[in-house]
Parts: C-alpha cells; structure tokens; sequence
C-alpha cells in the first residue's frame, strides 16, 4: 500500500511496489497525459515532477514514493497558462506532441532551479528526444517562458 | 475557440470507470473530459456537417502525425465554405471504406507519400465550396429571394438589401437537403481568407496539457491490456511456449499464441510486461538470416555483381565512359534506420460475434479495416475504425501488422476491448526499416567539365513487394495477415504500381532528369532482406539524394568547380530548380566566406512534388567530432496551404535528416538487431540540434508535398561541408562511424 498526492489528490494504492509510477499514472489513476517512450529513463517522454524535482516516472518505483508530492502535466497549471504552457503555444511547438508533455515537464523543472538557464544549460538539462525535431522552438519557446517566469 | 474531437465524446466518457477498481482504494478516479458535441448535425456532405448551433464539424480522412493536417484541411474547407473559424471543428471518419474518403492513389484511407494537400486539395476545396453553395440555396428558398442576391461571410448568408443575416446553424438542416451543385466554384486565391496564411496548429492546445488522445491513451470500459514478442530474429514462427509461470502471475488474464508472437493479456501493461518477461519461448528460424550486418552488405555487392533490372537509360553511357576525359568512381552504402516514433506501436481491438472496432495511430485506416475484417471474419461495413492522434509515423504507422496483431489477441478475449502496446525494444526489434542499400556510380566529365555520363548500379530489398499477398517468403507472419486482409481495390491499386521493380527503389536518381546529364543508366538488383523494412519519411529519396548530391559533389570537386556553380550548370534547362538552389546559396550567403573554422556543402533534391536545396555549415573538432550549425533550407511547395504548418516540416525534416546523418544505423548481430531502445539507438537532442532556417519559395505552381521533401538533400548537405572542412569524402552513414580528423 502506497500513498502519495498526485496534482493535490490523495491517493492510496495496492499495487505492485514495483510497478513504475508511470503506470501507475497511465493504467490506474488514468492519468494518461504522461508518455510512455522507452521505459528505460532514455527519452524524457514520463517526466513528472516529485516533490519539484523532474523525475523520469518509467524508472521510478511506487515503493520509493510514500508521502511524496507528484505533479503530472494534468497539474501543472489548471487551464494551460503555466509560463512553460503559454510559451509551448506562442512559439508553436508541438508537432505530434507525444513528447511535449514531458519536454514540458522537464522543462519547468529547469526553470525552476535555473530561472534564466543559458543555451549550455539548457543543452546540459533538456536530454529528451523529439522524433519531430521541433528543438528549435523548444530552445525559442524556454527563452521566452524564462524572461516571463 | 476551435476543437478537436479525435474519439468520440460517447467512447471517451465511458473510458473513466476502468478495471483499476480493486487496485485503487478511497480515491476519485479524475474523468477525462472532452468538449461537448455539437448540437443536432446536420450531414451536408461527406467532409462537412453543420449543427443547429452554427458549429461547423469538418470529418477528416487523413490522419494528424504531427504534419498539421487537420488544420490544413480544416483551412481548405473551412475557407470555401466561408465559415466562422472560431466555430469550426474537426474529427476523424470512422468508415474508411466510404469511397468518397478515398485518396485515388490508394483507392483507400490512408496518409502517406505527402499527398494530403497535392492530391486531395481540391476534393477539400469542393466540398466546402459544395456545403456553401447548398446553403446559399436553403437561404433563398427561406427568404423567397433568388440566390445571386446572397453572399456569405464568417458562417452567415446575408441579403445585403434586406439586411437579413441568417446563422448557417439556422440552414442547416435545410441546406442536407439541397441537391449538391454538379460544379461548385470555387474562390479565386485573391479571396483566400485562410488558405495562404501561417494558421495556428488546431490541436496544440491539447497537446500542452495532456488531454490529447494518442493512441496508447485509449481507455475503456472493460479494457484489457497486452504485450506481445515476436521472434528476436524478425520473421521467425513460435516453436514452444512454457507460460506456467506466467499464468499465474497477478493480473493475467490470459496468454494468446499466434504463428509469429506471443502475448500476455493483463489489467494493466505492467502485470502484461511481467507476464511476457515470464515466458520461456522457442522460435524457429525464419528462412532468411543475415549473421551479421556485413554478411548483408556481401549479399547485397553479390547481387549487384549478378543479374540487374535496367530502370533507366539514355544514350550509350559504355561509349560516353570511354570517351570520357575524366571518369570517377565510387561505391555508396546507405544503413538501416528506425522510424523510432515517440509514442510505441500500439493499438485497440475489440472483436464481438458480428463486428469489430479497432482504436489506434493509424497512417492507414483503410487497411487496418480490412485487417479487422479478415482476422475478426466479419463484413468491412462493421468495422469501426477510431483514429486517435499519432504520436509520430514517419511510414512505421502506415504498416498494419500491429494492427493485426492487436485484432488477433483481441479475438481471443471476446467482448473484450484489448489495448495492445509494445515494448519500445519490441518497437525497435521488429521494426520495418528504411532499407539498407549498396550503390556503384561511375560518372564522367568531358572536356569542358560537363556531366557526360552516369552510370549507376544500386542494390536495395524491395519494400512494396512485400505489401502484396504473393510478398512470399520475405514477410513476417504479421505482415502476411495484413497483406492478405488488403482491401480489393487497396490490392488493385498496389497491383497497378508495384510491377517488375519497386517504384520507390529509383526515386531521386531516376527522376534527376531536371540535370543536364550526356548519358544516364540505372540497373538494379533488389536482394531479399532479412529484416523487415518499409517506408521512412521520403522513403527513397532519403537514401538515394545521399548518393546522388554526394558524388554530384565529388564531380564538382573532380572538375575543380565550387558545388554550387557545378549544380547551376547542371540545372541550365531547368528554371524552376535553379531558382531554389539560387535562393539558398543566397540566404546561406554561400559566395561570403563562411565564419572562422567554419564549412558549408550543398545539395539539391526533387521529390513527392516539390524541389529543396539546403546549405549546411559545419565544423569538424580537432579530435574529429562533427557538429552541423546551421542549415539554411529552402523549399518550393508550389501553393503553401498553411505557411506555419509549412515552416514547422521544413525544420523537423531537417532536424531529423541530421540526427540520421550523423548518428542513426540500425546494425544486425546473429540476425537480431542490435539497438533496441534509445540507449543504443542515438538520437540527436537539444545540444546537437542546428539552427535551421526554414525559407518557403512560392513559385504559385500546384502544390507538392511538405512533410518529406525537405529531408533528402540534409545529409549530402552536411557530407559535403564535411568534406570542405576535413578532406574526408563520407561514402557511407551514419557520419559518426568515420575518422573525420583532417586529412
Ligand atoms: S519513458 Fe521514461 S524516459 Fe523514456
Ligand atoms: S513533437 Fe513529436 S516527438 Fe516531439
């Protein structure tokens, strides 16, 4: 049995202490706005937030989040205007979208920690992969959410 | 404010309820919510239906891969049917063998070959034109005043004289009944309200915050889930199964063995995953098993040394050899590489005793019908097909072998809906690669340094034969179950395109007739493949312009001219080209010197409709390690439909050009491929992406494709500044298996 908040809700779970919190997000909270790629912490698709920091869910096991605080692409805002959001539409980002979510996720965790990240920063930080290549509005997109943060 | 409806409103909300229950106590399960449906439609034609409220819904038979599609039909539509734009939404058929849905390459649903906007455009523009036109008449027959006496504007049709403006909601039920005009007129460009313009992507919103629906999101009532292997080495059949363990494991439900895989059925993908890794199974070996990636290439420098196919010929290429003053010759290979789509194959089955509803990424809804049809063994008619978004294509998802693959585990749970998602090493491990290919050239230059001759030999595997039920021994199980459930006129039309050769093979070489070229021949082989393989995003374009720019390249540099003067020769007869190459040697400043260490390549390509020419700039580190800055790419689509959606393909392909370039191959060991997950596949990201500066050339000629023209000229681009900043002439991808350390 697990418990932890998800977006501010309380959640108790009986549930494989395995079983990776991205499953847990997708196939029992419904939750399915974070992305399966890899499963292996490899392309960024599952990033969540636990406790603030980006987290990579697909690694993560329920076992090690008694009492912690995740926040999901679901929860980042309630009506898209996060910065992050709000610069993922000016800038015109998404293409299939299958990665934004955790870009975006990934992203508001740099910003976070680094308010006004560098281009090497944000090269060192931001390792997840877009089959689309829409990097260049992604770079643009941080640039912009920064100088609004 | 638009919307998108990808499932319908009624799937959707009974998806909130899932068999989660005994695993999550004392909790709200959060209800996904969509907007509202329309009020009470009215069916004005096969692409449009209005509501009583004044919504616009546009039904859209392509499918939303990232390209912009949706919105770029919604524009076409939408503007000839002068409707209010706020208004206007869209949603995906779900009956892919109506004919009227059918893209007449195909004789089918399907989204592929970039062909959305240059073949269907005015099927779009028509019938928007055609929705307008019966509500003009409703109006006049509401008002008694004769039709040329009424115009519209923003989703009203408005008698200026009587200063009456009627809602289209009011006409709408009036207007489904108006006989659809024979010819409707259309707008001249000069009234384009919306075609033309850069429009904001319709589905972004939902694509910031989670509520998009991709396929691997699909949730329904009742729902299983399930994950399936395939033979480690691709095309091999199940020998043995030991699933002691496995069935009693939590949460299997049940475990489906099929000729070519095996499945494990579960409440939830990780209880499925867990069942799977559980399983000890024997395979047999498929008939064809390459050891390793050079046993391949051997067979493949075999079969050019056998028997070849002519594609092309003209003039006598052995006399013009001979004649030759300076004759070069070189051998290219081209590797495997993965579609890699971010979001894995998957795909939702639902059989019961006289139907079957599929959900999934579907490129080709129209075939995965008839896979629904032949495996579920019930009429076409009764198969729905729910296309959700996808999370990437790229030509992996235009396959249907994961749809049949779905139907048949779903078949053995009946009355059961069984989302079926692979494993991304799954994804990698059976994935339908762009062939690998083998070339030799020996071209020639006569006195004045012109282009004599080329001559080329090229083996590659085919991929449509495999599409076709008599695709024999080279097809997986899987793929023989879709090639056999083809739809007939799907099979008739394939029948038709597919003779002796793969049409495909030849693209951007047999078609360079834009350069002025003494005598040309190309001979093929088409050696069986191993592996599975299929269409990549420009399919052979992307291997083949690799070659043909790059030895264009050596000529130049044979001839001791600059790339882009030799190209400009080479292109005298042919404005159009020559216009697009000018035009990025302008914008990428090509006669200035570039910036200290700094080298630029270019190429040029011709495909699906459109013309590209791209300018790289590289450097090359002293330790050898490339890194491409900057591409200045310049693309003339003919008509641009959405300026933005244009743009955004424009620096995705490039984008992707350059992470296959310099990094992507898929290699085989013991006839297993060896990068299964994006560990060992590399991908570019962030730190290595380029700047790319996307330029469209509108010559105003009929529109050609966007998605994937702008691909092909990105890697001899950037082999070609490797060249000018190392010496090293790169004959072979990807770059990063070559010693760049100046020569
Ligand atoms: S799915 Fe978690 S990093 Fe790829
Ligand atoms: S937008 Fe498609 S993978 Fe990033």
């Amino acid at each position: 049995m697990v418990k932890f908040n998800v977006n501010g809700e309380r959640y108790t779970l009986d549930a494989d202490p395995d079983m990776p919190l991205l499953w847990a997000l997708r196939d029992l909270l419904g939750l399915t706005g974070t992305k399966f790629g890899c499963g292996i912490a490899a392309c960024g698709a599952c990033t969540v937030h636990v406790d603030g920091e980006p987290v990579r869910s697909c690694v993560m096991p329920l076992a090690a989040l008694e009492g912690a605080d995740v926040v999901t692409i679901e929860g980042l805002s309630s009506d898209s205007t996060h910065a992050v959001q709000a610069a993922w539409i000016a800038n015109q980002v998404p293409q299939c979208g299958y990665c934004q979510s955790g870009m975006i996720m990934a992203v508001a965790g740099l910003l976070g920690s680094n308010p006004q990240p560098s281009d090497a920063d944000i090269d060192a930080a931001i390792t997840n992969i877009c089959r689309c290549g829409t990097h260049q509005r992604i770079r643009a997109a941080i640039h912009d959410a920064a100088a609004k943060v | 404010m638009n919307t998108i409806v990808n499932l319908s409103r009624r799937t959707f909300l009974a998806t909130s309820a899932t068999a989660a229950a005994s695993l999550v106590l004392g909790l709200t399960v959060p209800t996904p919510t969509f907007a509202e449906d329309e009020g009470e439609p009215s069916a004005i034609n096969a692409f449009v239906s209005l509501s009583d409220d004044g919504t616009t819904t546009i039904l859209l038979n392509k499918s939303e891969m990232g390209q912009g599609i949706f919105t770029g039909i919604a524009m076409l539509v939408a503007d000839e049917l002068d409707a209010d734009w706020a208004r206007v939404r869209v949603r995906s058929i779900t009956d892919p063998h109506r004919e009227d849905y059918w893209t007449p390459s195909y004789a089918g649903v399907g989204t592929g070959g970039s062909r959305s906007i240059r073949e269907s455009w005015m099927d779009f523009r028509r019938a928007g034109a055609a929705a307008r036109d019966m509500l003009v008449t409703a109006a006049a027959q509401r008002l008694e005043v004769p039709k040329d006496r009424l115009r519209t504007e923003n989703g009203y049709v408005i008698d200026e004289e009587n200063g009456i403006r009627l809602d289209y909601g009011e006409l709408a039920s009036l207007a489904a009944e108006q006989e659809p005009p024979a010819e409707p007129t259309l707008k001249d460009a000069d009234r384009w309200k919306l075609i033309g313009h850069a429009i904001e992507q319709l589905d972004i919103p939902l694509k910031v915050n989670g509520s998009a629906v991709y396929g691997i999101d699909v949730r329904l009532s009742d729902m299983l889930v399930a994950t399936a292997m395939q033979s480690p080495v691709p095309g091999g059949t199940v020998a043995d199964v030991d699933d002691a363990r496995a069935r009693a494991m939590p949460g299997v439900a049940a475990i489906v063995r099929d000729e070519g895989f095996v499945a494990v059925v579960a409440e939830t993908y990780w209880q499925a995953r867990q069942g799977l890794e559980a399983l000890q199974v024997t395979w047999s070996a498929p008939e064809l098993v390459d050891e390793n990636t050079q046993a391949m290439m051997d067979r493949f420098a075999a079969a050019l040394d056998g028997e070849l196919i002519a594609a092309e010929g003209e003039g006598d290429t052995a006399a013009a050899l001979s004649s030759s003053g300076r004759v070069i010759e070189a051998e290219y290979q081209v590797p495997m590489i993965a579609h890699a789509c971010m979001e894995p194959l998957n795909c939702t089955a639902l059989v019961e005793a006289d139907a079957c509803t599929i959900w999934g990424p579907l490129q080709t809804p129209g075939w995965a019908q008839g896979v629904g049809a032949g495996v579920a063994g019930v009429p076409i008619e009764n198969v729905v097909v729910n296309t959700t978004f996808l999370g990437g294509g790229f030509g992996r998802k235009f396959l249907v072998d994961f749809v049949a693959q779905a139907v048949l585990i779903a078949k053995a749970v009946p009355g059961r809906p069984v989302k079926t998602v692979w494993s991304r090493e799954e994804d990698f491990a059976q994935g339908f690669f762009r062939p690998a290919a083998l070339h030799r050239i020996r071209a020639g230059l006569d006195n004045d340094g012109a282009l004599a001759v080329w001559e080329h030999r090229l083996a590659q595997p085919s991929i449509l034969h495999r599409w076709l039920p008599e695709g024999g021994a080279m097809q997986t199980p899987l793929e023989r179950v879709a090639a056999e459930s083809l739809p007939g006129p799907m099979l008739e039309a394939r029948q038709r395109s597919v003779k002796e050769i793969d049409p495909t093979i030849p693209e951007s070489i047999a078609s360079k007739t834009y350069y002025a070229i003494g005598a040309r021949s190309l001979k093929l082989a088409m050696p069986p493949s191993s592996l599975p393989v299929g269409i990549w995003r420009s399919v052979g374009s992307s291997g083949n312009a690799f070659v043909f720019e790059s030895m264009v390249d050596e000529l130049a540099h044979a001839a001791g001219e600059d790339p882009f003067r030799f190209r400009r020769r080479l292109l005298e007869a042919s404005p159009r080209h020559l216009a697009v190459l000018d035009r990025a040697a302008e914008l990428a400043g090509w006669e200035k010197p570039a910036a200290e260490g700094r080298f630029r390549g270019i190429a040029l390509d011709a495909c699906f409709g459109s013309i590209a020419a791209h300018v790289a700039e590289v450097s090359v580190s002293e330790e050898g390690l490339p890194r491409v800055h900057r591409v200045t790419a310049v693309l003339d689509c003919g008509v641009v439909v959405n300026r933005r959606a244009a743009l955004a393909q424009i620096e995705g392909a490039v984008m992707q050009g350059v992470s296959a370039a310099l990094a992507e191959a898929i290699t085989l060991e013991e006839g297993r491929v060896v990068e299964t997950n994006f560990d060992r596949y590399r991908v570019l990201t962030l730190a290595e992406a380029p700047v790319v500066e996307a330029h469209l050339l509108e010559s105003g000629e009929a529109p050609g494709g966007v998605g994937e023209p702008a691909l092909p000229p990105v890697a001899p681009a950037v082999c070609n500044a490797i060249f000018a900043a190392t010496g090293v002439r790169v004959r072979s991808l990807p770059i990063s298996q070559h010693d760049l350390r100046r020569v």
